[in-house]
């Protein structure tokens, strides 16, 4: 039983320590890292439920959809990867400039 | 001792997870995040799932490594001093919010059977005998179609963002050999082993067309990284069938169904059918993570730039022929 308690209150961190890297960090890469450190924090509290004694056999619809969901977070992180380095090349930054409106941001 | 072992994971993680947020470097953040991954996957094998270790242990460490690393490269900004992480008062919310939710999970009743019993019971009706592959490619079949959908997804719209036309383009050699040709000759063959015993694996015991899928890719990676022509050799057809080869095959089984009057994806409890489509399940996989990996290179917008590659990768497949 503790097993449970140990890694839902690990992944529950995980999870509002990406949050808040999501939430401060202005880099690009910084979000999507901080975006993945989340999914782990999800994944673990999903199979840390499903299995809660640590003995005996897992429940396995948990671990299929953890299993589709990895697949899922590495297509997610390629794609915002890619589309990082497009702004990157259009614009030489790393970050979103949120400081300008639609108006004037065609230049 | 095992409550010792959970504590030091559960710490590690918690710890690096600090560290990657707080890194002045991003690359040292990245580096820290393959850790994580390596560290996640332990925790994976703490709570019985080998499967998701595994799975865990190549993209989280493995292919989600080269990408961040690989597009690092490709963004920094050499005149520019990186500017660290600045601590942040956000910090106190998402406290807050994980305290909220720890609140919450003292009240969770762990249901130990779940949907256990479940499973077990569906398993006589599957030719299958190991229930999370089970659950993957037979009881859950939408999820692994859907999956797969979001893969092809993925690559496309990469090729959309890159202003690719094929996926060949990508598939141009890199221009350094980081890895020596001669470790790539006794790597990749084990790659190709370890992934195929894995899918072979798959019907019985932890394995299956996911960890495959990703062990190939990693050697599809390992193979570009160092820079070999093999995979720029292939014809683009080929690389076309792979990727869209296990969508296809479930868009073809959930068709035959309704033409034959049934639920959607049941099918006839043949052995074959359902290793077939675990096998090309496995091909699409391994195909759409390499591409999404080696993708993201920076497009050709000069032709004669990649009509030179064309050369140069064409000069290298006819020293390799020579050999």
């Amino acid at each position: 039983m503790h097993g449970f308690y140990i890694y839902a209150i690990t992944a529950i961190l995980l999870f509002c320590l990406g949050l808040w890297g999501l939430a401060f960090h202005r880099n690009l890469l910084r979000k999507i890292v901080a975006l993945n450190v989340m999914a782990g924090g999800v994944f673990l509290f999903f199979i840390s439920i499903a299995n809660p004694d640590q003995s005996g056999e897992v429940d396995p619809v948990p671990q299929a959809m953890v299993l589709t969901g990895i697949v899922v977070a590495i297509s997610l992180t390629a794609f915002a990867l890619c589309l990082a380095r497009r702004i990157h090349e259009k614009t030489g930054q790393n970050e979103l400039d949120t400081s300008c409106s639609i108006e004037d941001g065609d230049g | 001792m095992a409550l010792f072992l959970d504590i030091l994971v559960a710490f590690s993680l918690v710890a690096i997870a600090w560290r990657i947020m707080r890194a002045p470097g991003h690359f040292q953040a990245v580096v820290l995040f393959i850790t994580f991954g390596l560290l996640l996957s332990l925790a994976w094998a703490r709570l019985n799932s080998p499967d998701i270790a595994l799975a865990e242990a190549a993209v989280g460490a493995g292919l989600a490594g080269v990408l961040l690393l690989d597009t690092l490269r490709a963004v920094a900004q050499p005149g520019k001093v990186k500017t660290g992480a600045h601590f942040s008062w956000l910090l106190l919310p998402c406290l807050l919010l994980a305290g909220l939710l720890t609140l919450s999970i003292i009240h969770i009743q762990p249901d130990s059977q779940g949907l256990a019993r479940a499973v077990e019971a569906g398993m006589q009706t599957t030719s299958l005998e190991y229930p999370v592959t089970a659950v993957l490619l037979d009881f859950r079949g939408y999820d692994t179609w859907l999956e797969l959908g979001v893969l092809l997804a993925a690559v496309l719209g990469l090729l959309c963002v890159r202003r690719k036309k094929s996926i060949r383009a990508p598939l141009l050699p890199a221009p350094a050999e980081p890895v020596g040709r001669w470790l790539i000759s006794i790597l990749l063959p084990l790659i190709l082993l370890v992934g195929g015993f894995l899918l072979w694996l798959g019907a019985f015991a932890p394995g299956g067309a996911f960890q495959a899928g990703v062990v190939w890719a990693a050697g599809g990676v390992l193979l570009w990284q160092a820079g070999h022509p093999s995979l720029g050799a292939l014809p683009v057809s080929l690389w076309r069938t792979g990727a869209v080869l296990g969508f296809a095959l479930f868009w073809l089984l959930a068709a035959t169904a309704l033409i034959r009057n049934e639920p959607m994806l049941t099918h006839p409890q043949a052995k074959a059918w359902i290793l077939a489509v675990e096998y090309a399940a496995a091909l699409s996989i391994a195909v759409c993570l390499t591409s999404l990996a080696i993708g993201g290179q920076k497009s050709e917008d000069r032709n004669q730039k990649s009509e030179v590659r064309d050369q140069r990768s064409g000069d290298r497949c006819q020293i390799t022929n020579n050999r």
